[in-house]
């Protein structure tokens, strides 16, 4: 087990809901509760220091939401692995885009594709600002396993052929 | 070494420019034997012109515009395969020999062209704004003596009237940038506008120091007075570092890289032409290349001498100067990037005006010793 | 009665710049407000491009969706190509036969040349000087030649697939790989020199678009712009895959974090992609270029990632499987997408010509920020 999960597991052991380390990766599961506090800590603990964030995404099992974030510590080069299960039919989670600004547009396109809410993102209250990657006014969320286009009689949206 | 990988001349590349010489050698001769030719055959068409002053102007006027088309159609060609050469490709190659008839063939397209004026527009504006850059562009050209007797104005105050007119060609431009409604255009013109402004001030200067050197306004006059010696050769100190500033003016006059801001393609999207095609695009590039030749030409009257050279008719002389000089611009153009607006104002007002202003002193004061 | 003095504002100016813009490489649009000529804020807006690849590699099978990444980052599809093929040997357990994984190194590197080339060219011409333009696109001409004589194709190779390389070099490449990169050596200090000689150049770039160490890493940037910025971060060194491990070269950092910096870091790549070309050639060994994928493939449940040097960056492929036919979610982590990011926080209070120097700068690429 490596130094870098022993010391999450110090302070955020009952937080984890599952925890696996190896030499150059760490990979751990959270309850969304605990991803504010557990996300601090990563960011700001110098022993820690998970100052970049690589990547973020998220997908849909059927049941639930599972977002995936992937940091990366520049001192140790090390690879933090998170993942946060959200319920299908209330999915919000905290935003983190002010720990790392890099987020910012990855949770606008979580939301865009999978209509997951961020609370706390800066653009958060309008739906149209969140969108990011599908036109302002687009409707529903198209990486939803259960989505069905309909077209919204919106030219510019493209021949989409109704349910 | 690596020059020569670059640009490989071929042997068809080396028969191509042995032929090019043989032309210019070709023309030269012709042209150098233009005195030899019965002119006093044309006496009688002179002379009735010049009892008809009204047409005698007219007649000039019409020539001096379809001259400038002409040589506009050419620099545009000259340009285009000039550009070709220095980036390694062939420039215009199909319509005619060479591409020569490129031009044209452009010429017609945008006369063909559907006139399109955006719907938001300023309609009078956008419509007068190609004529009030055009019509300066063609009077500077007025006051411009080709050849001793080659001058459509000889205007005592030739280079005061050549300064002030070529400057209201930026209320065309800025016309042209508000009337298109366009929020690049209007950018586009007000940087024209500054930077005209701007630039004139040591282009100014270093005209005035010319003009107390050679004691006169007139531009026939400066030529005349250099006809020993011209300027940059009988006062080095003062006209090399003057035409270098009054190049660099020069470039700005004309909106020419590494100061084309008011055009800057790839922020501006072209400026103040953006919305413009069809003929009146065509006016504005004609005008361009009006400006162009006669900065050119203004700097060949105060530095070089003007038409004065050996061998060749003075008319020869003259074009000669000034196509080097526009060559000059254009090799400029093609191989340095552009400056930022501000870095462009700074290098005038703290670089070329005081220079230019110590320059006039300088000359002041070698007039009075 | 009393002078009271008012500040006369006028209000500024709402310029969008694009989607239809020479300079935004793409259809990038950007919503800057302005005061004269001066930048006060910008928001970038995305998804012009966006075509949904991840949702269609989602409704085909794995090995299916490579000739997807081809749109990604048409500047150099090879780098995309790998970053999907290794994620699919990742979560489906394949070695990639030796040659192959030299191959791979051999082409993407070729590509990476091909990509900074471009971004020689129009980083130059968004500057002004079109000439530049002109001559590094002749030298990505040759580039383009030898991919073609390998792949049949000249933008959207298709050619690193799941498992390895599907053929082995054409008659001749070597010699005449080995030939282009002889002269390329000079040209390209022969464009370095025409540029970073030049005054103007240099005071469009230097000091412009400053990217401070925090924030790059803050916003996650990778790639030249990380480089750029002081941060040795290259996945071909802190992450070593196929035979990157055995090459000998180095990663250009500079700590200025300006568009000089980033425009240097490329510079500097190119002669490094040259160094690892010509080691491929002659340290390649001879076996099989691709190792055999069953015909129906279904890697067993779970997720799995890659991560990938291309040019632009970091650029990683997230797969995940439900040990169906299909993988369940794709996406891409792409650099670009990133560096965009940035711009809201670069921005403010430069003029409208440095919008274009740091925008070309990062060069993105907007088909992989789309999607």
């Amino acid at each position: 087990m490596s130094a870098i999960l022993t010391r999450i597991q110090q302070q955020f052991g009952e937080a984890l809901l599952q925890a696996q380390g190896g030499e150059n990766e760490t990979r751990l599961t959270v309850s969304p509760d605990a991803l504010r506090p557990l996300c601090e800590t990563l960011r700001s603990d110098p022993a820690l220091a998970f100052g970049y964030i690589a990547d973020m995404t998220a997908r849909d099992t059927g049941e639930q939401f599972i977002l995936w974030y992937r940091l990366v510590s520049m001192s140790s080069l090390h690879t933090l692995i998170l993942t946060v299960a959200l319920p299908r039919d209330h999915p919000q989670v905290v935003s983190l885009a002010d720990l790392w600004p890099g987020l910012n547009w990855l949770e606008r396109e979580c939301f865009d594709l999978f209509g997951i809410r961020f609370a706390g993102h800066p653009d958060q209250e309008d739906p149209a600002r969140m969108r990011i990657l599908l036109p302002e006014d687009w409707e529903g969320f198209p990486f939803r396993k259960d989505y069905a286009p309909v077209f919204s009689g919106n030219p510019l949206h493209g021949p989409q052929e109704t349910n | 070494m690596s020059m020569q990988r670059l640009h490989p001349r071929s042997a068809s590349q080396a028969r191509e420019i042995l032929i090019g010489v043989v032309i210019a050698a070709l023309i030269l001769a012709a042209l150098s034997a233009t005195p030899l030719l019965p002119w006093h055959l044309l006496d009688p068409i002179r002379a009735y012109f010049y009892e008809r002053p009204l047409l005698n102007n007219l007649a000039k006027a019409v020539l001096l515009v379809s001259f400038m088309a002409v040589q506009c159609l050419f620099l545009i060609w000259m340009e285009r395969k000039f550009a070709g050469w220095l980036q390694a490709r062939l420039g215009p190659m199909h319509v005619g020999w060479k591409g020569v008839l490129q031009t044209f063939a452009d010429a017609i397209k945008l006369l063909l062209k559907e006139d399109i004026i955006p719907a938001l527009a300023d309609k009078p504006m956008f419509r007068l704004a190609p004529y009030l850059v055009f019509v300066p562009a063609m009077l500077t050209l007025m006051v411009l003596p080709f050849s001793p007797n080659l001058v459509g104005f000889d205007y005592h105050l030739g280079a005061l009237f050549a300064l002030s007119i070529s400057t209201t060609g930026a209320l065309g431009i800025l016309a042209a940038g508000w009337g298109a409604n366009n929020k690049y255009s209007v950018l586009g013109g007000m940087r024209a506008v500054a930077q005209l402004l701007s630039y004139e001030i040591p282009m100014i200067l270093i005209v005035l120091c010319v003009v107390t050197l050679k004691n006169t306004m007139s531009l026939t006059q400066i030529v005349e007075r250099q006809a020993g010696l011209w300027n940059i050769v009988a006062h080095p100190l003062l006209m090399i570092p003057g035409a270098l500033i009054f190049f660099s003016c020069a470039l700005a006059e004309v909106y020419r890289a590494p100061f084309d801001l008011p055009e800057a393609e790839s922020e501006l999207v072209s400026g103040f032409h953006t919305e413009y095609s069809g003929m009146r695009f065509a006016i504005f590039y004609i005008a361009e290349f009006a400006n162009n030749v006669f900065t050119a030409g203004f700097a060949a009257i105060l530095f070089f001498g003007g038409w004065h050279g050996p061998v060749l008719p003075p008319i020869a002389w003259f074009t000669l100067k000034t196509l080097l000089l526009i060559f000059l611009m254009m090799w400029v153009r093609w191989t340095l990037p552009r400056l930022r607006i501000d870095q462009m104002m700074s290098f005038c007002w703290k670089l070329l005006v005081p220079a230019s202003l110590i320059l006039f002193c300088l000359t002041a004061l070698s007039v009075v010793w | 009665m009393t002078l009271t003095t008012t500040e006369i504002t006028s209000p500024g100016m709402t310029l969008n710049m694009g989607p239809q813009h020479p300079s935004t490489h793409g259809v990038l649009r950007l919503v800057v407000e302005l005061d004269g000529e001066i930048i006060q804020s910008c928001r970038p807006v995305i998804g012009y491009l966006h075509r949904g690849l991840e949702k269609m590699m989602e409704a085909r099978p794995y090995r299916h969706n490579v000739p997807f990444t081809d749109r990604l980052d048409y500047l150099a599809s090879l780098n995309s190509n790998l970053a999907i093929a290794q994620a699919i040997e990742r979560i489906g357990n394949v070695t990639v036969p030796e040659r192959g994984q030299y191959l791979r190194v051999l082409l993407c590197e070729i590509n990476r040349l091909a990509s900074h080339l471009v971004f020689l060219g129009t980083f130059a011409t968004d500057l002004g000087a079109t000439t530049v333009f002109l001559y590094s696109f002749r030298e990505r001409e040759r580039i383009l030649d030898l991919l073609e004589a390998m792949t049949g194709a000249r933008l959207t190779y298709n050619w690193i697939r799941a498992g390895g390389v599907p053929t082995d070099l054409p008659e001749g490449f070597g010699e005449r790989l080995t030939a282009f990169l002889d002269e390329f050596q000079f040209a390209l200090d022969e464009y370095d020199r025409l540029l970073t000689g030049n005054r103007i150049f240099r005071a469009r770039c230097e000091g412009i678009g400053v990217i401070s160490r925090e924030m790059a890493v803050a916003y996650g940037a990778s790639g030249p712009v990380a480089r750029g910025s002081g941060i040795a971060y290259d996945i071909r060194k802190v992450a070593p895959y196929d035979v990157y491990d055995r090459m000998e070269f180095d990663v250009p950092v500079y700590t200025e974090g300006d568009c000089m910096a980033r425009y240097r870091v490329r510079v500097e790549e190119m002669r490094q992609s040259a160094r690892i070309i010509r080691q491929c050639l002659r340290e390649m060994p001879e076996g099989e270029t691709m190792a055999k994928l069953p015909k129906i493939f279904k890697p067993p449940p779970g997720e799995a990632y890659s991560r990938t040097e291309s040019p632009r960056g970091e650029l990683s492929c997230y797969l995940s499987s439900d040990g169906s036919m299909n993988p369940t979610r794709v996406h891409f982590r792409a650099p670009s997408f990133f560096h965009l990011g940035l711009l809201p926080a670069m921005l403010p209070g430069v003029k409208v010509a440095d919008v274009i120097a740091i925008l070309g700068s990062l060069d993105t690429v907007l088909g992989e920020v789309d999607r």
